[in-house]
């Protein structure tokens, strides 16, 4: 099948591509070029502009090349007088009520119109009435200005929404002339992809509010990057711009690559970058003087907080040994700087107290049928266990979204909320701490048995064959190690099976493979092997075993551990019990912190160290799939218009392993490289993954309230506009997608709690009230508050650090 | 010897009479061809609004990068110039400038002039970077704002107004 | 032999609308028969053999359309396009109004033909009174066992839903009409692939006229040879001719297929009023190329009237005399196409509104000799570019016009006023 081949003629060039192939795309191929407004790789085609009418011999009329498939023996000619009055002509149409107010456009100079009109166009309008007046600068969502008098009615955008998003929000209105893009109901077009159609738009119509007459192509300096919103690792482009107010980060596009992103961006790592010209960047490295409160800084130099820092290390070695020194990295960091920041640990200072896991999950990789993105296209059951990847990889969802939708995959759902997914689905509930019983059950059905798994779903599970593809968020222990059987179960009847971690950090799986956890050394090896302890020039015994995330902090509580250094990591925001983390920073423990801003954690600390964005370092990044890809070149820190000293962190940690040791941490950028290679995170391969039996219940930090008793249990929820850092520190990102307040309850519940929706209401926990809106949905099972993570206003882990939560009635000053 | 100075002289007294070839410079000033090019202005519209929409093109045209253009959405309630954009920033490092007028050339809006002013000597070089404050001219023109080109901004219209029944369908 | 009329018969009357009636002229005898005696293929061959061709305007022999459905076990839906819009066409309006149960019974029997599931009839919105008409027969028809489970104890199910449409133009053309019908905007699909392999949600479907399904139960009851034994070889048939204008009896006439122009016009249609000539001819509604007194011996058939260049179409015959201003008359026309275009493709969004812009500005007295130029080049631009044939409807007065009557034309541009108004004080 795949060799076979159609011959065809395209003007007088012979070409042989696949059977079904697209005119158009022969033509490509054939080194021909079409023209073309409406067609579009990814979209099914529509031949409604008609700029790529093409003549084919034996047929009467012209034929639009986007939508006609080859045949053999076709001949296509592209060059003849009639093609090229037929492309002028509609050309002439297109631009008789086109504004051509290209100068003041934001497309002007990357327009496909204006492109093409030079191209083939006409020189002069033979139009002599008034133009027809359509709305300009609509405000169609929280990112897009809409101007209708642009539009030429490709319906890329419609159809971006309809087929690529599944969501039929964008249509076109009215009809002939008057025709115009809006939406179904006049809603704004609020889509977490609403991005796309910037991109997507063959001219001017919808720009960016970002971009906004704020730079012109030619000014751009391009850089290549990788998205370091989430795990999936987009690949984008950064657009810089050196104007009046110095360098700034214009704009972020997408660079498409199949394998991962297909094209397609989300809007948060669209439109989230502007924290890194924020003028709320920490400007230099602030301490708290001596004797004064928590919360005190004072800004200071680079080399006077090294002394501090220095010094207090130096003081805690000699009072409490090494264990009394932690590190916790948080997953912003690339795989290099991962890897140089456990090895200041345990070979600079010689503890293994490291961990990267700083919002409660488990793992970061499992090594179970690991899995690729790309499985999801030929999937025929999708199983998503606790994750949400709609908020935590929305580009994931999108290839979700066209297998259920499109290519009939079967998705279910399990976990204590279901995640908003667009497609049709089944949802099988499983309170927190309770989704590895529902996953055995789900097993023992593949087997015959499975108490509790709906007849229906047991059955297409037993009959499905093929792929089956399962998401797992990473978060509780046990239902990793449940899922691990149930993909072995599902192997095991000769089907296929794959897994896919979707973390909650960027680079959580990059700083796992780096060795970045308390029992594990770079490469996946075990940290209590003495062997690979002494390939990696440590003793062959650890003074004691290291501690992770919630023992360091539990550590520091006691007065056992002394100093605390944490990198891009807001504990107070992401760690799920608010009370410990808060506890430990305002214990006697020093508390160095590296960060862009200051954030509740920063402000806490002793030392604040400014580092730098993303924009300013290279190195490589490993997304969920394990994909290690290099990001940078290093370009510039926007910022360096403000009078910012920032450094990157790697510099930062380079800096202090000089400062302890008296050497650099690493010979130079050769070795780093090597010790990289060798713990497979070489560059372009694929990383290993963690074995299921280092899954421990002590790592999972999540702690679960046990018993019956009245009240709710809080499932954290991810949300992709919220978090602890950029999103937060980023004013004008922020106000487009302002983030409510919201805490979701199943119809039951509000019931029993009297609640209604839209109520604001005290939610009490352990250590006082929080107070939220509530949201009644059935995609909450009952028991269950699900409570979204990194929302402003919200403290989530208060609630999901202790026991059950009880709903305090409305609160007086809403009812009037 | 003497009747070589009365030929002398004679040379003296006949240039005595004839009429000066050079100008009391700076109380006089040579006069200037029509189409001099000399410093930059932006001018304005019959109303009093800025020409300059702050395209770039003069930018992109100029071969000695002299000119920087930073735009702007304007404020619906208080524009600077017609329809949407208008230049945050427009300036010239008048020390870079050749005088070529490729700048006001690219001009699609007629907004940008090489006037006849030449005496643009200074004593700092960041003095002679001049920016919008200077050379948007505080004379009006009596070109009207082509109102076909820029209808009036109103700033960011909501979604509904463009929704069936909010407003009348168009003539056909 | 004088022409005994088809489908028409009785109408004005009897009423026909009620079931009795119906029956007591020999209504629902060739579906009776059907179920009896004939497979599904006999039906489909006995159409065929008939050279029945569409009604709806194309003119595509209806047996060759079932035939073309694919026999892969999908279900088959039977559409009836009954969104009669067409300028100057009222023949369908009739059929619904007043003969009810002859259009019921066309549909089961070419539902058993094609063997179809489900049937629809789109009817054109502003059909109120149709609507309520069809209801009424259906439901008479339900309880007589011709509609629903198990047709006249066959074992053939079938049932039958009226949509109304919301007024759009183009969903009288069938894929227009079929996304229409599945709930989206009333927008044509590209063709390859044909409804009779992806038409409604995306099933092999076969949409039919009214006029064309009204035929099927004569045709079942008599035979193709009777059929065929009506009009001209090549389109056979009664045909129902909406006559409209400038004549002293407009209105509906059944007559066999290939009756000439002139007859139509002066036998039937009464004439002109005294002292009028025929100026043009538009023999297939407001889409159809203009003919000229010089073409009255047209035969009024597919093929004749192609010939003479222009379009049989849904034989909605528009006659325009002597006091009729011919840019007046395509003003109008090109504001009809402009404001009824679905705006998909660009020479038909752009094009329709252009023109029609242009001829108002002729028409009003304002035109520019360049303008004359502009006319004349658009219909290319337009024509046979586009998804459905509707950008190349939207021309065809103005390109026939501006062949015959170009000095019309000349004398708004260059005297900035109508020729006409002289013959209409004469």
């Amino acid at each position: 099948m795949s060799g076979e081949r159609v011959s065809l003629t395209i003007d007088g060039r012979a070409v042989q591509v696949p059977p079904g192939t697209l005119v158009l795309d022969a033509a490509r191929q054939a080194g021909v070029e079409i023209p073309v407004f409406c067609s579009h790789d990814q979209l099914d085609p529509v031949a409604v502009c008609r700029i790529c009418l093409v003549e084919v011999e034996g047929s009467r009329k012209l034929v639009p090349a986007c939508s006609e498939r080859v045949r053999e023996g076709m001949v296509v000619r592209t060059d003849t007088p009639q093609v090229a009055e037929a492309r002028k002509s509609v050309l002439e149409f297109l631009l008789i009520n086109h504004p051509l107010d290209c100068p003041v456009c934001d497309k002007g100079g990357e327009c496909d119109l204006q492109d093409l009109t030079y191209q083939y166009g006409p020189a002069l309008s033979r139009l002599a009435d008034a133009k027809m007046r359509k709305p300009k600068a609509v405000d169609l969502g929280p990112f897009i200005v809409l101007d209708e008098e642009r539009c030429i009615l490709c319906r890329r955008c419609t159809r971006f929404d309809h087929q690529v998003a599944q969501e039929r929000t964008l249509v076109v209105g009215q009809r002939a002339h008057e025709a115009l893009i809006t939406t179904a109901e006049g809603v704004p077009y609020a889509s977490v992809f609403s991005g796309n159609t910037i991109e997507l738009c063959p001219v001017g119509a919808l720009t960016s509010k970002f971009y906004r007459f704020r730079a012109r192509p030619w000014d751009l300096v391009r850089v290549d990057e990788i998205c370091h919103g989430c795990p999936v690792g987009c690949h984008i482009q950064l657009h810089f711009r050196a104007n009046v107010e110095g360098a700034r980060l214009e704009r972020v596009v997408s660079r498409p690559f199949e394998p991962i992103d297909d094209g397609w961006l989300c809007d948060r790592g669209r439109f989230n970058y502007g924290f890194v010209q924020s003028p709320e960047r920490i400007a230099q490295p602030l301490v708290r003087p001596l004797g004064a409160p928590r919360g005190t800084l004072v800004p200071t130099s680079w080399e006077e907080a090294f002394r501090r820092v220095v010094g207090r290390l130096q003081e805690v070695l000699a009072t409490q040994g090494p264990q009394g020194v932690g590190f916790i990295g948080g997953g912003r960091l690339t795989n290099e700087e991962a890897y140089l920041l456990q090895r200041l640990a345990r070979q600079v200072v010689g503890t293994e107290n490291v961990d990267h896991r700083v919002a409660g999950e488990a793992a970061a990789s499992l090594d179970v049928a690991p899995g690729r993105i790309t499985d999801l296209d030929r999937a025929a059951v999708i199983l998503v266990v606790g994750a949400h990847p709609g908020q935590s990889a929305p580009v994931v969802d999108l290839r979700i979204r066209r297998a259920a939708a499109r290519q009939g995959a079967l998705l279910l759902t399990l976990g204590p909320v279901d995640p908003e997914l667009r497609v049709p689905h089944q949802f099988l509930p499983a309170a927190p701490g309770h989704l590895a019983d529902r996953l055995e059950a789900l097993a023992q059905s593949l087997a015959g048995g499975g108490e509790g798994v709906p007849p229906r779903v047991a059955q297409e599970l037993h009959e499905r064959e093929g792929l089956l593809v399962a998401l797992w968020d990473g978060r509780e222990a046990a239902a990793g190690r449940a899922l691990a059987a149930f993909l072995q179960t599902w192997q095991a009847q000769g089907r296929e099976a794959r897994l896919l971690v979707v973390g909650d950090q960027a680079n959580s799986r990059g700083a796992e493979a780096a060795g970045l956890r308390p029992d594990l050394l770079p490469g996946y090896r075990l940290a209590a092997d003495p062997e690979a302890r002494r390939q990696a020039g440590l003793a062959p015994e650890p003074a004691a075993p290291g501690l992770s995330t919630q023992a360091m902090l539990e550590h520091a509580v006691a007065g056992r551990l002394g100093f605390l250094y944490l990198v891009g990591a807001n504990l107070v925001e992401t760690f799920p019990d608010r009370a410990l983390a808060t506890a430990a920073l305002e214990s006697e423990a020093f508390v160095v912190v590296q960060d862009l801003f200051l954030t509740e954690t920063a402000r806490l600390a002793d030392v604040v160290l400014p580092a730098a964005p993303f924009t300013a370092r290279a190195g490589h990044l490993t997304n969920l799939e394990g994909r290690v890809q290099a990001t940078g070149p290093r370009s510039t820190d926007p910022a360096a218009g403000l009078p910012v000293e920032a450094w990157t962190d790697g510099q930062i940690f380079e800096h202090l392993g000089e400062a302890l040791q008296g050497r650099p941490l690493v010979a130079g950028a050769g070795e780093l490289a090597t010790a990289l290679a060798a713990a497979g995170l070489g560059s372009g391969t694929f990383a290993g993954a963690l074995p299921v039996a280092l899954l421990h219940e002590a790592s999972d930090g999540s702690p679960t309230p046990s018993g019956s008793g009245e009240g709710l249990v809080a499932a954290p929820l991810p949300t992709i506009h919220g978090g602890g850092g950029t999103s937060r520190f980023d004013r004008a990102y922020g106000e487009r997608r302002p983030l409510a307040a919201v805490v979701y309850l199943n119809p039951e519940d509000a019931q029993r709690w009297g609640v209604v929706p839209g109520d604001r209401v005290g939610l009490e926990a352990g250590d006082g009230v929080v107070e939220a809106e509530v949201q009644v949905t059935r995609r909450v099972m009952a028991g269950v508050l699900g409570v979204p993570r990194g929302v402003p206003g919200l403290a989530w882990n208060r609630l999901t650090g202790a026991g059950r939560v009880r709903v305090r009635g409305r609160l007086l000053e809403e009812v009037g | 010897m003497l009747k070589e100075l009365v030929i002398g002289l004679e040379t003296t007294l006949k240039n005595f009479f004839r009429p000066k070839v050079t100008i009391a410079y700076p109380e006089e000033k040579k006069p200037r061809s029509e189409r001099f090019r000399g410093r930059h202005e932006l001018r304005r519209y019959a109303n009093g609004l800025e020409m300059c929409i702050g395209c770039e093109l003069c930018q992109v045209a100029c071969p000695a990068n002299a000119i920087t253009v930073q735009a702007a959405e304007n404020d619906p309630a208080n524009p600077r110039s017609p329809g949407e954009r208008y230049a945050y920033e427009w300036r010239v490092d008048l020390l870079r400038c050749i005088f070529c007028g490729f700048c006001e050339e690219a001009c699609p809006t007629g907004a940008l002039r090489l006037t006849q002013e030449f005496e643009l000597a200074d004593v700092t070089r960041q003095s002679l970077v001049w920016g919008r404050e200077k050379l948007v001219s505080d004379q009006r023109t009596d070109i009207p704002v082509p109102e076909a080109v820029y209808p009036e901004f109103r700033g960011h219209q909501p979604l509904a107004v463009i929704q069936p029944g909010a407003q009348g369908r168009g003539e056909a | 032999m004088a022409f005994e009329p088809v489908l028409t018969r009785g109408i004005g009357e009897l009423d026909l609308t009620d079931l009795k009636v119906y029956r007591a002229q020999g209504g629902y005898q060739a579906l009776e028969k059907a179920l009896r005696e004939l497979a599904p293929g006999d039906v489909v061959q006995m159409v065929t053999d008939s050279g029945l061709r569409g009604r709806g305007g194309a003119g595509f022999p209806a047996g060759k359309k079932w035939s073309f459905l694919p026999d892969d076990g999908r279900p088959r839906y039977l559409v009836c396009n009954a969104d009669e819009s067409e300028p100057g066409t009222f023949k369908d309006r009739l059929l619904i109004e007043h003969h009810p149960h002859q259009l019921i019974e066309g549909i089961v029997l070419a539902a058993y033909a094609v063997q179809a599931v489900q049937a629809f009839i789109y009817l054109r919105g502003e059909f109120l009174e149709g609507y309520r008409v069809l209801q009424r027969a259906l439901a008479q028809a339900r309880d007589a066992g011709y509609v629903g489970r198990n047709i006249l104890g066959s074992g053939f199910d079938l049932e039958i839903v009226v949509h109304r449409g919301a007024g759009a133009y183009i969903c009288g053309e069938e894929t227009g009409l079929l996304s229409s019908l599945q709930g989206g905007r009333g927008e044509p699909r590209l063709k390859p692939p044909f409804p009779a392999v992806a038409g409604l949600y995306g099933m092999p479907t076969v949409v039919n006229n009214v006029e064309t399904l009204s035929c099927v139960p004569h045709i079942v009851a008599r035979g193709p040879e009777w059929f065929r034994s009506i009009g001209p070889e090549t389109s056979p048939g009664p045909k129902i001719f909406s006559v409209s204008g400038h004549v002293v009896r407009p209105g509906n006439y059944e007559l066999p297929m290939g009756v000439p122009l002139a007859e139509l016009i002066f036998e039937h249609a009464g004439g002109l009023r005294p002292g009028r000539r025929v100026k043009a001819v538009l023999p297939g509604g407001g889409s159809s190329p203009a003919l000229t007194a010089d073409h009255l011996d047209v035969p009024l058939d597919f093929d004749s009237v192609a010939q003479a260049g222009s379009m049989l179409g849904s034989g909605a015959v528009m006659v325009l005399d002597d006091t009729t201003c011919i840019v007046k008359a395509a003003y109008v026309l090109a504001r009809f196409f402009a404001a009824e275009s679905c705006g998909q493709c660009t020479p038909c969004r752009e094009g329709t509104s252009w023109v029609a812009r242009i001829l108002g500005r002729i028409e009003a007295g304002q035109g520019r000799p360049e303008d004359l130029e502009v006319l004349k080049s658009l219909p290319g631009q337009m024509a046979g570019r586009t998804i459905c044939p509707f950008s190349d409807a939207s021309v065809g007065f103005l390109s026939s016009t501006l062949i015959h009557f170009e000095d019309e034309y000349l004398a708004h541009i260059e005297r900035g006023a109508c020729q006409v108004r002289e013959v209409r004080s004469a």
